[in-house]
């Protein structure tokens, strides 16, 4: 019996490690690669895992988990926004809490600023920087200051409900707080903070659900009020910076809003309710349409995400978030909205921010 | 002698029209589980979604027809969860559990409730008290273990003169749950997961009454306590986790059936169930500073059958069943909740003919439903009208080989969280529904060469299921809505594999194995990067291995589950994958030698032996090496009355 049960256990390994073997997959190990030559930082916010991606403009070939590439580690859970400053870049990861630095030519980690060192955490969301501070808003209701020399968190103002973008003009910053997370009872005002003073002087009632803005350079912001979804619209807000009153508004759906070179763009992604999704460019003067469809050629995206612009040559950078659960995509359009180039992110999954290397 | 009063046969697998596959006391007790969930992780063609821990959601779909196909019956009569369409497993210990049975797609009975036949499968618990006997029971066990584990229950029957007998049994289970894992950066093995504690309790009572003219009166009343901490994901950098889920299930069920005609029966049921969800997370960032959820559902049940014998071989039955079941929210955030009702009429005509070498069995389901709303817009009312059909032959009159071979069309109901989800139900939704195909060869053999008995399953299957109901994003990330848009076909090949050899006196030996193909791809989207994708976390292999060992005193369970890879959302790259794992447990129990009335046992387990560090759901690591001891007592007293 004994001799029985043996070779039943070596029959019952054997298939077991066999089965094992034929049913497995390995990861790559890092390696890093050279310095990032002149090309593009996608950030994907992921359905789990954000990934930064790396496209050499040069040769057209995409790195897909650049970072992990280059540090041996993984970013996190949903980075919502990236921007450059100076010669770092700050990848603001949200559900994971920190601000990630990075040397903005070699991809390599500098610092995580914590942001979950406040129990229990203050969820950042967006970026901005100014005059070697950086801004970092968060759900948690406040907006944090990043000296970007230290890399330490020097101040913590309060503003309105659960902030979301912001904009500079002149020496004021203006926070979006959306309040998204009291629903139904959304925030409808900008913060207003003194750049000099670093102190919140006030604030600008804009309409419910103030989530995106973008300011020009005369003085003037436009924010997206987003409504409630379900009986109030949409709208487009615009705001002298200057004196602090809404001096225009009109109901548009829109999700992304980026001023370049006199116009609005806008994005509105509305995959699934009938109405068409695309990119169009509108007139600050009153919002009305410059273009019904900035893309010109017959490029189609699913799901636009993310709008970045490089003011270097006016080309629009739109990410593609598809059906949200799939590896994104990147397009690429000269000022006239004609496709040049575009790439997969894969594995990035929803990438909303585009980052340049020049 | 213990002498089975109403013992539910089990089911013989090998001649079943309908695949079934079962795991009896005996099985169950060298499985190391403890829960009902991670029993049927030992099933063929199921996926268990596992959360982790003790107090981790564990859900189960079966042949990927999705968890809300799945009915989970206790003691004959469905349990239902008109919210969420889906029962958590993990909430049903085996302490009081005698078989455990799964059925593709509903057992071939005719003296059943016409709710039992909607479903594409149907697991069945029955209680100990399915197995009573004359007489008078105390039994005690405690048990202890890794991560504050802590486990006593107790377990009474008293059969009174004239045919009635009560029987009770109370449990508690206490844990901490914070398991070390391997931290996924770092890889420091000392990391702990936090958050996971778990307290629950639950009392079962139950009443049996033989009554003279032949007829059985049966009554159970259950409650159930749970507060437990949900340890969430894993986020990287990240360990703040809060949240709180308190729940309470009460449910109380008594049917009655009894010979009206020498060859017919009739059955009635009845049961009320009250479930309250509470949910709390102490961290949202709103200006309350937490969110709460505190769901309450109630359903009335009842049910009558009438089953005949037409001719020897041939019978038929007939089902009606109505039950309404509502769903209120009370919690300061509730905001506009739809606080839904909705009643639900079934029909049922089964056939069953079994005569000679062939085996047929028929039933026609009609669903009728009708929704109200406190606020909102109800969804319409549904007509459904449903079919199977399944049938088994033996190849040749004294062949051990059968063929089988069955259809059904099963839909689902959108659940209450389809329809009424705040800003994520949709109450324009249309039902889901699946066909199922298989077609299956079972074999059994007793006692030839050193085998007592071997017997093996094959089953081919293939499923559709159609108008999917899925969540998909409306204008970003945070809106998202439910849409009929899924379309999965389903292939899959089921093999289970059972033998018992060595005599009485001697080492006796039983073998289970399992294995599972599943191919179950994404039809929904020909443009999407899904589209013929494997279903997410659906393994394209898996399969279990149970030995047990039984001399003298000693009996000893080893017991492996084995899964493939799959990936965590449908596209196939490096990022997605969730790797293949493998655990492999032990179990010893030792008779102390005590006179055969009173008895006492000693068990030891050994869990995930090799210390594999795994995952079933990416972010959610499952415990480690962990181990449970214990000790029980069971007193008989024999009672001699001619009831």
């Amino acid at each position: 019996m004994k001799f029985q049960f043996n070779k039943l256990m070596a029959v019952f390994m054997i298939t077991g490690s066999l089965f094992i073997q034929s049913c497995s997959k390995d990861d790559p190990a890092p390696s890093p690669v050279t310095s990032a030559a002149k090309g593009l930082y996608v950030l994907s916010e992921g359905g789990g895992d954000s990934k930064l991606g790396y496209y050499n403009k040069t040769t057209g070939a995409f790195l897909g988990d650049f970072f992990y590439q280059q540090n041996g580690s993984n970013l996190g859970q949903i980075g919502n926004d990236m921007i450059q400053y100076g010669g770092k870049s700050y990848i603001v990861m949200n559900t994971t809490g920190n601000v990630t630095v990075i040397d903005h030519s070699t991809g390599l980690l500098l610092r995580r600023i914590n942001f979950v060192n406040v129990v229990p955490g203050r969820l950042p969301r967006y970026a901005i920087a100014h005059q070697g501070k950086v801004f970092v808003s968060a759900q948690d209701g406040t907006v944090s200051v990043i000296d970007t020399a230290s890399l330490d968190i020097t101040r913590t103002i309060n503003v309105g409900a659960n902030p979301e973008e912001m904009a500079i003009s002149g020496d004021k910053l203006f926070v979006t707080n959306s309040g998204g997370f009291n629903f139904p009872d959304y925030d409808s005002t900008l913060s207003v903070i003194n750049l000099n003073t670093l102190v919140e002087t006030g604030k600008i009632r804009v309409g419910i659900n103030p989530q995106k803005i973008t300011a020009d350079e005369n003085g003037n912001l436009y924010v997206v009020a987003t409504g409630d979804y379900a009986t109030v619209p949409s709208s487009i807000v615009k705001v002298n910076a200057a004196t602090e009153t809404v001096i225009f508004r009109a109901d548009t759906a829109v999700s992304t809003i980026r001023y370049y070179n006199n116009a609005l763009f806008v994005t509105n992604d509305f995959p699934y309710t009938g109405l068409s999704s695309n990119v169009r460019m509108l007139r600050t003067s009153d919002f009305s349409n410059r273009s019904t469809s900035f893309i010109s050629d017959a490029t189609a995206i699913a799901t636009p995400y993310g709008l970045d612009i490089d003011e270097n040559n006016g080309d629009v950078y739109i990410t593609d978030a598809k059906d949200f659960v799939v590896s994104g995509e990147v397009f690429c359009f000269d000022k006239l909205g004609k496709k040049r180039f575009s790439f997969s992110v894969s594995p990035g999954v929803n990438p909303n921010s585009v980052v340049f290397i020049r | 002698m213990p002498v089975k009063v109403w013992a539910a046969k089990p089911v013989m697998e090998a001649n079943a029209a309908i695949p079934v596959q079962q795991l009896d006391q005996e099985t169950l007790s060298r499985l190391n589980s403890l829960s009902v969930a991670d029993a049927v992780k030992y099933f063929s063609g199921v996926v268990v979604k596992d959360y982790g821990g003790i107090g981790g959601l564990k859900t189960v779909s079966v042949r990927s027809l999705g968890a809300n196909h799945t009915g989970v019956m206790y003691d004959g009569l469905m349990m239902n969860d008109a919210q969420a369409g889906q029962t958590d497993l993990g909430r049903f210990s085996l302490d009081n559990i005698s078989l455990i049975q799964l059925f593709n797609p509903h057992q071939p009975a005719l003296l059943q409730p016409a709710r039992n036949f909607s479903y594409g499968a149907v697991l069945s618990m029955m209680s100990r008290v399915e197995e009573i006997s004359n007489d008078v029971e105390l039994a005690a066990k405690i048990r202890g273990g890794s991560f504050g584990f802590f486990n006593p229950s107790i377990y009474f029957a008293q059969p009174f003169k004239g045919g009635l007998s009560v029987s009770g049994n109370a449990e508690m289970q206490v844990t901490d749950g914070d398991y070390p894992f391997r931290d996924y950066e770092t890889g420091d093995a000392s990391v702990r997961r936090i958050n996971s504690d778990v307290r629950n309790y639950r009392l079962e009572t139950d009443l049996a009454y033989q009554l003279k003219d032949s007829g059985v009166l049966k009554a159970k009343v259950y409650f159930y306590d749970d507060k437990r901490g949900l340890p969430g994901a894993v986020v990287l950098y990240n360990r703040n986790a809060g949240d709180r889920l308190n729940s309470r299930l009460f449910f109380t069920q008594a049917s009655w059936q009894n010979k009206i005609a020498p060859r017919s029966q009739l059955k009635v049921s009845a049961k009320y169930t009250a479930d309250q969800k509470y949910y709390l997370d102490p961290n949202f960032p709103n200006s309350a500073g937490k969110i709460e959820n505190d769901f309450r559902q109630r359903e009335y049940y009842i049910s009558a059958v009438y089953a005949s014998q037409l001719a020897e071989g041939l019978g038929f039955s007939l089902a009606s069943d109505y039950q309404y079941n509502q769903l209120r929210r009370n919690d300061p955030f509730a905001s506009g909740f739809a606080n839904p009702s909705r009643g639900i009429l079934m029909t049922n005509l089964a056939l069953k003919y079994e005569r000679n070498r062939y085996h047929l069995f028929g039933n026609l389901l009609f669903t009728g439903t009708a929704d109200k709303v406190a606020t909102g817009k109800a969804a319409k009312p549904y007509r459904e009208l449903t079919p199977s059909l399944a049938a088994s032959f033996r190849l040749t009159a004294h062949s051990p080989l059968r063929l089988r071979l069955s259809y059904k069309r099963i839909f689902r109901l959108p659940t209450f969280d389809d329809l009424y989800y705040t800003n994520v139900g949709n109450t324009s939704l249309s039902p889901e529904y699946a066909h199922c195909y298989n077609i299956g060869v079972t074999g059994q053999w007793q006692q030839q060469h050193y085998f007592q008995r071997l017997f093996f399953t094959v089953d081919m299957y293939y499923n559709q299921v159609r108008d999917k109901i899925l969540a998909l994003p409306r204008q970003n990330l945070f809106q998202w809505s439910m849409q009929n848009i899924g379309l999965v076909n389903i292939k899959g090949t089921d093999l289970a594999v059972q033998a018992d050899f060595g005599k009485s006196g001697r080492v006796q030996t039983s073998v289970q194995l399992s294995y599972s193909y599943q191919d179950a791809r994404d039809f929904s989207n020909p443009s999407s990067l899904l589209y013929k994708t494997q279903l997410p976390y659906t393994p394209k292999h898996s399969g279990s291995v149970n030995l047990g060992f039984s001399w003298k005193a000693y009996t000893i369970g080893y017991n492996v589950l084995l899964s493939s890879y799959r990936y965590r959302a449908g596209e196939p790259n490096n990022s997605n994958l969730v790797k293949e794992w493998a655990t492999q447990d032990l179990s010893v129990r030792y008779a102390l030698p005590r006179n055969k009335n009173f008895k006492v046992q000693i068990l030891a387990e050994l869990n995930n032996i090799f210390d594999q560090q795994y995952e079933i759901i990416r972010y959610y690591p499952m415990p480690g090496r962990n181990f449970r001891v214990g000790i029980s007592f069971s007193k008989k007293v024999k009672r001699n009355h001619n009831a």
